[in-house]
């Protein structure tokens, strides 16, 4: 999986794929540990058609993480799919979206 | 690929150990062996088949699977108590759902409806204790509706590896009324250290819906196993908090499970067995045998070289020689399967056998848990059925019959399995009328199988029954007359490498003993040469070996020649004259004598050239690739390329001898 950044900043834009199903997990948790590596991380939501727990599990230990050393996560303009899966799963509180 | 056909197979094979494991429990549950996790182990195995079943469409048996299923959740909530007739309702119920899967597996239809009366007795098991109890413990019951539920979900770290998804599984509960859906992150770790593919959140959910509790249950049918699961009544939680601390998380509507089930290997997310193709692990066997060989050459070749040439390599050819063997011993391992497989066929085919011969028979059966090669295993059920059905036949008497002779009414058939050295022995005892010797002698003269004025032993006379033909009509009968007789028995046994031995006592009973080898693949082995020829004498068989002087040997007429070892004498078997090989040492004090032990001749002694050295062979099929040869059982490939045939001691005892070719350039065998 490739997550395009956008520029280079003291925050990273990056766009989630379209499938964040079970085998889309391990790319997403390498990606996730690159850019909280670097910086503060903003998500754009936007093409995500398909999601599964596992990847939601990752989003939210990333925001977790990021909370922790103090730097932001942000999921801006999610999908209708992204924000029924974070709902349905009872995370909404957890995982910060912007629509 | 994996196609639908293999998904198919796959079911079935697992039904299979699944209807095993389900006796297996219930002859626990009637012994009295229950242990805490019997009834639950049970009822696993009806709702699997059940979940398996229904992929497929099976009705009939997912129907039958469910109502036994739900018959078990009554007595894992304490709600019907295990009693004889429950018992038997639930054997019989299990014997018709092996009955509908071999249908749905063969592709035939069943009859229609004839699962109607065991549906009907196992649901009105279900509702008459389901009514006298109802009262007792009414919030527990599956069928009970409460006005919504808590249901705590906590999924086994390996949920998403066997395939799945809280998402749709919290969805289905939404669907079921208003849910309240919340997530524990408690357990997940930072980004650094998660696995991504293991399962760490857990979930609380409040559904508001005046379901029953089956209907929440039902959704996380498939998630059973992999998850700690409690669903309480809304009403019942009323301090959530104390509750929570209290009861132990537990699968639906079980008992809290015990501590040490709950820490069990079972909350493994790893899976404790792989299921393998049988033609992988027979390649494996193969090249580990090819390596056997190679070896064994390698060692050839090394003894040839002079000692100090290159110690590295004899070193390096020793340890390979000592791994090679434990490598064989790991491969041949995982071809072996505990007897309980076939075993597990047999109390119903007593059962059933007994109840239309109108006797009373407990079958006691030990040892189950004995391994052995699995050829061997599923080769074993067409004797055992035939020995088993015999004994029930013609072994134990029927009851008034039993009680006038001072017997208990009810007759005792004994199966047990026990290893003993390289060999596995299966007995199967009855204690009924035993074998009538002056009756066997007087069919075996009528049917001139044995001649009027020959006077035969008490073990001689037992031997006729595994004469060919000695099954006559007169002994057939629906239930052990189906055309094969105990000589097929044997001819069965002895194909797999083993022998069977019959001791009986006249009103007693009798007990047959079947001497089984534990692997077919590789044999210790004796080569000795007999002319230009090299053969294999297992090793299990050998006593000892001499050189005889001149007076030890004598002529009895009509028997050939013996050997008097310490005082008792044994019959010598010169080998080339049973092979007809030409060249071969004739004179018993220039050659050696081999004193084997066979199962109904004794000792025999085989007089041969030379012993070579003692080696492990690799068993290569002789009837597989070719056809069967008295007093062979198998042939081999020396260390040198040679073939070498390894022969069949009991079988040389009985052979007769063969005229030797004047003076051929090469040795070869004489069939018969």
């Amino acid at each position: 999986m490739t997550i395009a950044g956008s520029g280079h900043g003291p925050a990273s834009r990056t766009q989630l794929p379209a499938l964040l199903d079970l085998e889309a997990a391990d790319a997403l948790c390498q990606s996730l540990r690159e850019a909280l590596a670097l910086d503060d991380i903003e998500f754009d939501g936007a093409a995500v058609e398909r999601v599964a727990t596992p990847c939601l599990q990752l989003l939210l230990s990333a925001a977790t993480s990021a909370a922790g050393r103090g730097a932001q996560f942000r999921i801006t303009a999610p999908s209708e799919a992204l924000c029924t899966a974070v709902a349905e799963l009872g995370l909404s509180g957890l995982i910060p979206l912007e629509r | 690929m994996v196609t639908l056909d293999h998904l198919r197979a796959t079911y079935f094979e697992e039904a299979a150990e699944l209807l095993e494991r389900a006796y297996a429990e219930l002859a626990a549950l009637s012994e009295g062996r229950a242990g805490e996790d019997t009834v639950h182990a049970l009822f696993r195995a009806y709702h699997s088949i059940k979940g398996g079943g229904g992929a497929f469409g099976f009705t009939r048996p997912v129907g039958l699977a469910h109502v036994m299923e739900t018959l078990l959740d009554l007595v894992r909530e304490d709600r019907i108590t295990v009693a004889p007739d429950l018992l038997a309702l639930l054997l019989r119920g299990t014997d018709m759902l092996a009955d509908l899967l071999a249908a749905e597996r063969d592709g035939v239809a069943a009859t229609p409806g004839v699962e109607a009366g065991i549906l009907d007795a196992l649901e009105s098991a279900a509702k008459i204790d389901h009514i006298a109890r109802e009262q007792a413990a009414p919030v527990q019951a599956a069928a009970a509706i409460a006005d919504g539920w808590r249901i705590e979900f906590r999924p086994h770290p390996g949920l998403f590896r066997s395939a799945n998804e809280p998402l749709h599984i919290l969805r289905e509960l939404a669907g079921l009324g208003p849910v309240e859906v919340v997530a524990d992150p408690s357990r997940l770790p930072g980004i650094n250290r998660i696995d991504p593919e293991e399962a760490y959140l857990s979930w609380t959910v409040t559904l508001r819906a005046a379901v029953a509790r089956a209907q929440v249950q039902d959704v996380f049918e498939f998630v059973i196993d992999d998850c700690d699961l409690s669903i309480d009544a809304l009403d019942d939680a009323t301090e959530p908090a104390a509750t929570m601390a209290e009861r132990p998380v537990a699968t639906p509507t079980a008992e809290p499970a015990p501590p040490d089930i709950a820490a069990a290997p079972n909350a493994s997310p790893l899976a404790q067995s792989v299921r393998v193709d049988v033609a992988k692990i027979d390649r494996l066997v193969n090249l580990v045998g090819e390596l056997v060989i190679t070896q064994a050459m390698l060692a050839q070749h090394e003894a040839t070289l002079p000692p100090d040439l290159c110690p590295g390599l004899t070193r390096g050819l020793e340890t390979l020689s000592q791994h090679l063997r434990e490598l064989q011993d790991g491969v041949m391992a995982i071809r072996t399967q505990p007897v309980r497989t076939v075993f597990s066929r047999m109390p119903r085919l007593v059962r059933e056998v007994a109840g239309m011969l109108g006797k009373d028979v407990r079958l006691v059966v030990t040892g189950e848990g004995t391994e052995i090669d699995k050829t061997v295993v599923e080769q074993l059920a067409d004797p055992l059925t035939h020995l088993l059905r015999n004994a029930l036949d013609h072994g134990i008497e029927p009851p008034d019959a039993r009680e006038a002779l001072g017997k208990p009414r009810q007759g005792i058939i004994q199966l047990s399995a026990e290893q003993r050295g390289g060999r596995i022995i299966i007995e199967i005892t009855d204690d009924g009328r035993g074998i009538d010797r002056a009756r066997v002698l007087a069919r075996a003269r009528e049917r001139g199988l044995v001649s009027a004025e020959a006077t035969l032993s008490e073990s001689e006379i037992d031997e006729l029954i595994f004469l060919p033909g000695f099954s006559t009509a007169e002994t057939v009968s629906a239930v052990s007359g189906r055309g094969v007789g105990m000589d097929v028995v044997r001819r069965n046994i002895e194909a797999l490498g083993g022998r069977i031995r019959l001791e009986s006592r006249l009103g007693h009973g009798s007990r047959f003993t079947l001497t089984l080898p534990l692997t077919l693949a590789v044999l210790d082995g004796l080569v000795v040469s007999v002319g230009r020829d090299a053969y294999i004498l297992p090793i299990a068989a050998i006593v000892e070996s001499l050189r005889p002087r001149r007076e030890d040997v004598r002529d009895v007429v009509g028997h050939g020649q013996v050997i008097a070892i310490r005082g008792s004498y044994v019959p010598l078997v010169p080998l080339h004259t049973r092979f007809g090989v030409a060249g071969a040492v004739n004179d018993y004090t220039r050659g050696i004598v081999v004193i084997v032990e066979t199962d109904h001749s004794g000792q025999i002694g085989l007089l041969v050239d030379d012993l070579v050295g003692q080696q492990q062979v690799v068993v290569k099929s002789l009837e597989a690739n070719w056809r069967r040869v008295d007093g062979i059982g198998g042939a081999t490939i020396l260390g040198d390329g040679r073939v070498a045939l390894i022969l069949d001691v009991a079988g040389l005892a009985a052979l007769p001898a063969v005229a030797i070719p004047a003076a051929p350039p090469r040795a070869h065998l004489h069939l018969h």
